[in-house]
């Protein structure tokens, strides 16, 4: 089979004139590693055979060896060794050393400051910060924090996604504060609570202990004060609402891979699936996506949750390519 | 953002710079390992130093990829800054290190991946009238088949000449010569303002053909 693709068909695909037969062929073909690898070979000589322009390599590479060369200055600052002779280029050596290591840091800023923690789609992990507070995160979510001044000057973190915190008390009641996007801080001492932050609508839910939620944009300043049991819901317009937990089960229910649905419409939970699996969503109709469920459901992945839900609905699915598709 | 010329007529000159090192391939079409192989010379530059070594793979590939990722990007100076920076993450990464497919491989993948996405990205920008859609939102991601890369930038080439050809023209005189609108004008004789909405409409008519074999799913999405 294998000797039926050939660099003249390869070249054909190319060219735009294989077949779409021809195509499923070089396709199942290119499941082979080896033979992936001879077919970039081919894809090499194509490019070289019939440039689209012409490419200016040298002057690239000066452009990639300055911008490479200030990496290795990074790394290895201390190669500069002073002579007596050369004091002066020696200077201007390590004052460009300096303003190449600032320049740099400024670009990688970001990454040289904090630390990142994530999960990937449809994952559920827990970690421990250097202070013993244990975060768990939902899929699809982030955490980061001052790689530096965490548990030293002060205990910050800022969370996309969703997570659980279980809040190590300190003895020099040092506060824990979790931010999510500029508008709202939630400041807490010792304490679990779970937090949603996601389509710039957040949610608080608390556990135990107490956790003080504050506004910190606009003129305004204003502060909540949880208590267990409640959840405090921050819309996307901005609007705070404050109350008591209806059902306890619905706290952090996606630890233990459950799903938590109350009248909650399809259109509601293709944003559950798009947080927690990436999945990009397509409802037939609108009737369809008004369609609603409750319950508690369990699902260790997303075919889980669809096929209860699609069962639930009396509905169809599927599923292709990250996309899912309901219908009658 | 200046665009140069691309897909339009272009000198044959020979693609490689003269610092390409030789050590190559008496045709070794079939050799599996051969492919591996013809490498093995910058594989062991990369070991000894790493940043010759992938200076070395830098002027050996640099021209054919960017070559290849133009088909996607549609612009010279977006395509060399893609395969600039893989090269660059490439060596910062030190990815060299942990890759077990052919530096060759890795790298076209690396540009047939970023070019998908670039191009997906620019069709579905302003798509709607609201220029602020969080676009940031989408994905990448690789196509279902392998071959699906080549009938990408091929659709691309054929929307560009589906237009009428007075589009066309000012169409590729703006976003591959990179010629401003005023520029454009005078050459052609014509109000500026035409130009505008000429060069509007072509855009149009590429998204649409492009978005709707290809990326259906985002427009139904964003407005879910």
């Amino acid at each position: 089979m294998d000797s039926q693709v050939t660099k003249e068909l390869i070249f054909d695909h190319f060219r735009g004139d294989a077949t779409v037969q021809q195509r499923i062929l070089i396709n199942k073909w290119l499941e082979t590693p080896q033979n992936e690898e001879v077919f970039y070979k081919y894809l090499l000589d194509w490019e070289l055979a019939k440039p689209q322009y012409e490419v200016d390599t040298p002057n690239a590479i000066e452009k990639y060896r300055s911008l490479t060369h200030t990496v290795n200055q990074e790394i290895i600052p201390s190669t500069l060794t002073p002579s007596k002779r050369n004091w002066l280029r020696s200077l201007l050596g390590a004052a460009a050393c300096i303003a190449f290591t600032v320049c740099l840091g400024w670009f990688f800023k970001e990454d040289l400051q904090y630390a990142t923690l994530a999960t990937n789609p449809g994952e559920v992990r827990s970690f421990t910060l250097s202070d013993g507070t244990v975060v768990t995160l939902n899929a699809n979510s982030n955490l980061r924090y001052d790689r530096w001044n965490f548990n030293r000057s002060d205990r910050k973190v800022i969370l996309h996604g969703e997570a659980e915190f279980n809040v190590t008390h300190k003895k020099d009641n040092q506060e824990f504060m979790v931010k999510t996007g500029n508008r709202f801080n939630i400041v807490v001492l010792g304490t679990v609570f779970s937090v949603y932050n996601r389509n710039k609508k957040m949610q608080v839910t608390l556990n135990k202990g107490s956790v003080r939620i504050e506004q910190n944009s606009g003129a305004q300043q204003r502060n909540w004060i949880m208590t267990p049991g409640e959840v405090v819901t921050v819309e996307k317009t901005g609007t705070v609402d404050q109350k008591k937990i209806d059902n306890p089960k619905k706290y952090a229910p996606w630890k233990d891979s459950r799903f938590e649905f109350d009248k909650s419409s399809l259109k509601d939970i293709a944003q559950i699936l798009k947080d927690n699996y990436d999945l990009k969503v397509v409802i037939e109709n609108e009737t369809l996506s008004e369609m609603t469920i409750s319950g508690s459901f369990k699902a260790q992945d997303a075919s889980e949750l669809l096929n209860s839900i699609s069962q639930l609905l009396e509905i169809q699915y599927k599923l292709h390519d990250n996309t899912v598709h309901f219908y009658n | 953002m200046k665009k140069e010329s691309v897909n339009v007529p272009v000198q044959h000159t020979k693609p490689f710079s003269s610092i390409e090192i030789n050590e190559d391939q008496n045709e070794m079409d079939n050799g599996v390992d051969a492919v591996k192989d013809d490498e093995f010379f910058i594989k062991k530059s990369i070991q000894e130093n790493p940043q010759k070594g992938v200076e070395l793979l830098f002027s050996r590939y640099y021209a054919p990829l960017c070559n290849h990722a133009i088909k996607f990007v549609g612009s010279k100076e977006v395509a060399e800054d893609i395969v600039s920076e893989i090269f660059y993450q490439f060596y910062s990464n030190k990815t060299y290190e942990t890759i077990t497919v052919s530096f060759r491989a890795y790298l076209f993948k690396s540009v047939r991946n970023r070019g998908y996405n670039y191009l997906k990205r620019e069709v579905s920008r302003n798509t709607s009238q609201f220029e602020s859609l969080d676009l940031i939102d989408i994905p990448s991601e690789e196509p279902e088949h392998a071959t699906d890369y080549e009938e990408l930038y091929q659709d691309f080439e054929t929307a560009i000449n589906s237009l009428p050809i007075s589009r066309r023209k000012i169409y590729l005189l703006y976003q591959i010569e990179g010629f401003s609108m005023k520029e454009i004008a005078t050459k052609l004789s014509i109000s500026p303002k035409t130009v505008d909405v000429q060069l509007y409409r072509a855009r149009k008519t590429i998204r649409e053909i492009i978005k709707n074999k290809w990326f259906s799913y985002l427009l139904l999405f964003l407005m879910h």
